[in-house]
């Protein structure tokens, strides 16, 4: 069993093969050894690491990806989600980008893989004020910046 | 397992506020990254235009895609004829909000079938010089394919959009263009016209065939002639050239006058023969007039097989750049010395001339002096002069024998377009009463005021030995180059200013003596010819690494493998210092006395001396840089320094030269080379 503690001050009891699905822990399993005392995680809320170790408990005994794979750099351009993980990830916005950050943070791959492809498959097919939109973000553009870069793109699309 | 506490799982309840910034946007970067890693280039294009902060990573991610990394500094934009081709770099750069300004960029031309297919990427080409700011241009052309029966149609087309990208790369406060490669992209359908005997200086005389081509310019060509402009390139023009066609209308490319006026170009590099031909020649002619050319880099690969033309081009060029300071020329072939030297002449204002010879040439034939025309000025202000050392003996070969007597040189000089400084020739003239060229052997000046060099402000002579392609690396080939550029630069009588202790003029060897330092650079490929009896010793790992005390007895037991020629130079006993009298008697005697093995050692014994004088050496070695630190050449650059006496600086040049960074070698092979070059202060890797 490891002892973690969220930033909230929850103390969370976890089997080790189910968390060693976070390659940051695991690896400080291994450098530490057996411990007592609990592995703080300043980063993640209780409420996240409940819905964390919900995914390792589903993909428990399941092999672990390999570690030095970058995924920026795969290459694997397909939005295929898998049926549960698409459930799993039908989490509102805040959650979502929380899941991805923590999944981050604990360098669990496959996790933070399944986040981003759910946030790409969201992005995509919308337009640049949809996205904004669906994210809330701010068009910071100057006018002549958005004039320039409609401009360019209506070229591109005649010439 | 169990999970403590036993949280069932729910949905946070807290709703986001509106004010609070979205979590999208707290993201790290890399986790943005990762997320537009799933994009295709259309998907990271709209994504770009979302926000700033996703204009900046998703216009990286797809510069780095297509093999721009870094485009503020370099851009290299290969444009397809297909105007329906998938996005480019150039797409995606005229997307970016945030690249205002690149330093270098270059616009790849892939090969083209027929003009109007050429048409889109020029306009996109227009089009990002108008919205960029740059600082260097570079125009690629590929070579065009099969002719097209439309091309009068297209050349409507064509030549105007060519007319302004070549105004708006200037507009744009350019300061480097380079043009390379076209191959008939509209040269060939000018023909150059021969001239009747002392036609060149009379009025063009417009003869009815001459209507005839210009039917659609008349107007503006009796204007131009009006003004009796002889500078008009386009009068000059057409004088030179005519339409191939002679139904096919006249094509202009002019320089507006605003570009004219606000040009900021200083360096031009020409690897083609089409910018130098109607229609660009207009252009190009117009704007070297008003710019402020510093630099050329030309190639003499691409010029016209007629010499009548090449000679008419090049005194054209040097007639519009008259405050040219430096001269890189490349692709030089034998045949084209002559023809360069008389060129070089035309820049009295030269400083710095390099020379690069053609890929295929082995560089060994050392033409006919006798086609120099004279007087020759040798540009007298030359500070720096790069070239196989073919080149340099027979540059400065010329330079010591063809001293012109004053009279003469007076005449000519008149007439000569570019006067080039007095003090230069009338220094040498003055010494130099009769021919030092004839045969005479001078010998220490008894005159009251000893003559300058013949080129007083020359600082460096970079002398290039391409051991490449089958040529041999002969040290007396090298020796001898270099005495003949030090007995050019120290004429007879000649005292140096460094050392006013020693007796003029001669060393002890009897060798020049000169301020002016001589770099040698010895370039080889993987043959390693006159070297090639030495095979390096495979090591393992740790014997590469091993201490210094080791490493030297490997070195020196190799070194004995040598074949015979170096293995004498490369004694250690011509290194000592100070430096030992190279006398035959240092070397090994002979088993009997043979007069012609006593020569030869004579000589060997010379060559050495000569080459005691370099203090400068690179050596261009055909692997990597992680190659050559990890000593991979090391056997046989100790057996190359070794011949260098009194070697100071060493340095080991990849033939990679991709990333400029400088290291020092290990210190055990420092120690070794120091047993060899007693003096050797640094050595380098490139």
């Amino acid at each position: 069993m490891v002892l973690l503690l969220t930033s909230d001050n929850e103390m969370f009891s976890v089997a080790e093969d189910v968390i060693k699905r976070s390659a940051y822990i695991k690896n400080m399993l291994e450098d530490v050894g057996e411990s007592d005392l609990p592995i703080p995680l300043p980063n993640v809320e209780s409420n996240v690491l409940v819905k964390i170790l919900e995914y390792c408990e589903h993909y428990r005994g399941e092999p672990l990806p390999a570690s030095d794979v970058d995924p920026a750099e795969i290459g694997d351009r397909s939005l295929d989600i898998a049926d549960w993980d698409q459930k799993y990830m039908a989490v509102d916005q805040e959650m979502l980008f929380e899941i991805i950050l923590a999944a981050n943070y604990l360098d669990i791959k496959s996790l933070l893989d399944v986040g981003c492809k759910t946030v790409a498959k969201m992005m995509k097919g919308k337009s640049s004020e949809e996205i904004r939109t669906l994210f809330n973000i701010a068009n910071d553009f100057t006018p002549e910046e958005e004039a320039q870069i409609r401009k360019e793109n209506a070229w591109a699309e005649c010439r | 397992m169990s999970t403590e506490p036993q949280a069932p799982i729910v949905e946070p309840t807290v709703s986001e506020p509106p004010s609070k910034p979205s979590p999208f946007q707290e993201l790290p970067e890399e986790l943005i990254l990762l997320i537009i890693a799933h994009f295709d280039r259309p998907d990271l294009l709209l994504c770009s235009r979302v926000s700033r902060t996703l204009n900046r990573i998703a216009i990286q991610r797809l510069l780095a895609e297509t093999g721009t990394p870094t485009p503020t500094a370099y851009c290299k934009l290969v444009l397809d004829p297909n105007p329906r081709a998938k996005v480019d770099s150039l797409t995606v750069l005229m997307h970016s909000a945030h690249i205002k300004k690149i330093k270098d960029i270059s616009f790849y031309y892939t090969s083209f079938m027929s003009y109007s297919s050429l048409i889109p990427p020029l306009r996109r080409t227009l089009h990002c010089l108008r919205s960029l700011s740059v600082e260097e241009v570079t125009l690629f052309f590929g070579t065009r394919g099969v002719d097209d029966d439309s091309k009068e149609k297209f050349f409507k087309e064509v030549v105007p959009i060519f007319e302004d990208i070549l105004n708006e790369i200037v507009l744009n406060s350019t300061k480097k263009l380079r043009i390379f490669g076209a191959q008939g992209l509209l040269g060939q359908y000018y023909q150059f016209r021969k001239l009747g005997q002392g036609a060149t200086d009379k009025a063009p005389t417009l003869s009815k065939r001459m209507m005839t081509w210009r039917l659609s310019g008349a107007k503006d060509y009796l204007d131009r002639r009006h003004d009796k402009n002889s500078e008009d390139a386009i009068i000059q023009d057409d004088l030179r050239y005519s339409r191939t066609n002679v139904t096919g209308s006249r094509l202009f490319t002019r320089c507006t006058p605003e570009a004219l006026q606000q040009t900021k170009l200083t360096h031009l590099n020409i690897g083609t023969g089409d910018f130098l031909r109607p229609p660009f020649s207009q252009w190009m002619f117009a704007m070297l007039r008003a710019a402020q050319i510093k630099s050329i880099s030309f190639s003499f690969a691409h010029l016209s097989k007629d010499p009548e033309e090449v000679e008419f081009v090049l005194k054209r060029l040097a007639s519009v750049l008259t405050g040219l300071t430096r001269l890189y020329l490349f692709e030089i072939s034998e045949h084209t010395i002559p023809v360069l030297m008389k060129w070089i002449n035309l820049f009295p204002t030269l400083e710095r001339l390099q020379i690069e010879p053609f890929a295929d040439t082995s560089f060994n034939i050392v033409p006919d002096a006798t086609l120099l025309p004279l007087p020759y000025s040798f540009a007298p202000n030359l500070r720096r002069i790069d070239g196989p050392h073919q080149f340099l003996s027979y540059f400065f070969n010329l330079a010591s024998n063809n001293v012109v007597p004053e009279a003469e040189d007076g005449i000519s000089r008149e007439s000569s377009s570019g006067a080039p400084p007095t003090a230069t020739v009338n220094g040498t003239t003055k010494a130099t009463t009769n021919e030092p060229g004839s045969g005479s052997t001078g010998g220490p000046s008894t005159t009251p005021t000893p003559p300058s060099s013949p080129f007083p402000t020359l600082e460096l002579v970079h002398l290039d030995y391409y051991c490449v392609r089958g040529v041999k690396f002969h040290l007396p080939t090298l020796a001898n180059a270099i005495r003949n550029v030090k007995s050019a630069l120290a004429p007879p009588g000649y005292l140096p200013l460094a050392d006013s202790t020693g007796p003029p003029g001669t060393t002890e060897n009897g060798d020049s003596e000169t301020d002016t330092p001589i770099l040698v650079h010895l370039k080889f490929d993987k043959h390693f010819r006159g070297l090639e009896a030495y095979t390096p010793r495979v090591r393992s790992g740790s014997d590469a690494s091993s201490s210094s005390s080791t490493a030297p007895r490997t070195l020196s037991i190799n070194a004995s493998l040598l074949p015979d020629t170096l293995l004498s130079y490369s004694n250690p006993i011509y290194c000592t210092d100070p430096p030992l009298l190279p006398s035959p008697a240092n070397v090994t005697p002979p088993s009997e006395f043979d007069p012609d093995t006593a020569g030869l050692l004579e000589a060997k014994a010379r060559d050495l001396a000569t080459l005691r004088s370099i203090e400068k050496v690179r050596v261009g070695l055909p692997g990597s840089h992680e190659e050559i630190m990890q000593g991979k050449y090391n056997e046989r650059v100790v057996v190359l320094a070794s011949v260098f006496g009194g070697l100071k600086a060493l340095r080991l040049v990849s033939v990679d030269g991709t990333a400029p960074v400088k290291e020092k070698v290990e210190a055990g092979f420092m120690e070794v080379l120091k047993e060899y070059c007693v003096g050797l202060k640094r050595v380098d890797v490139m």
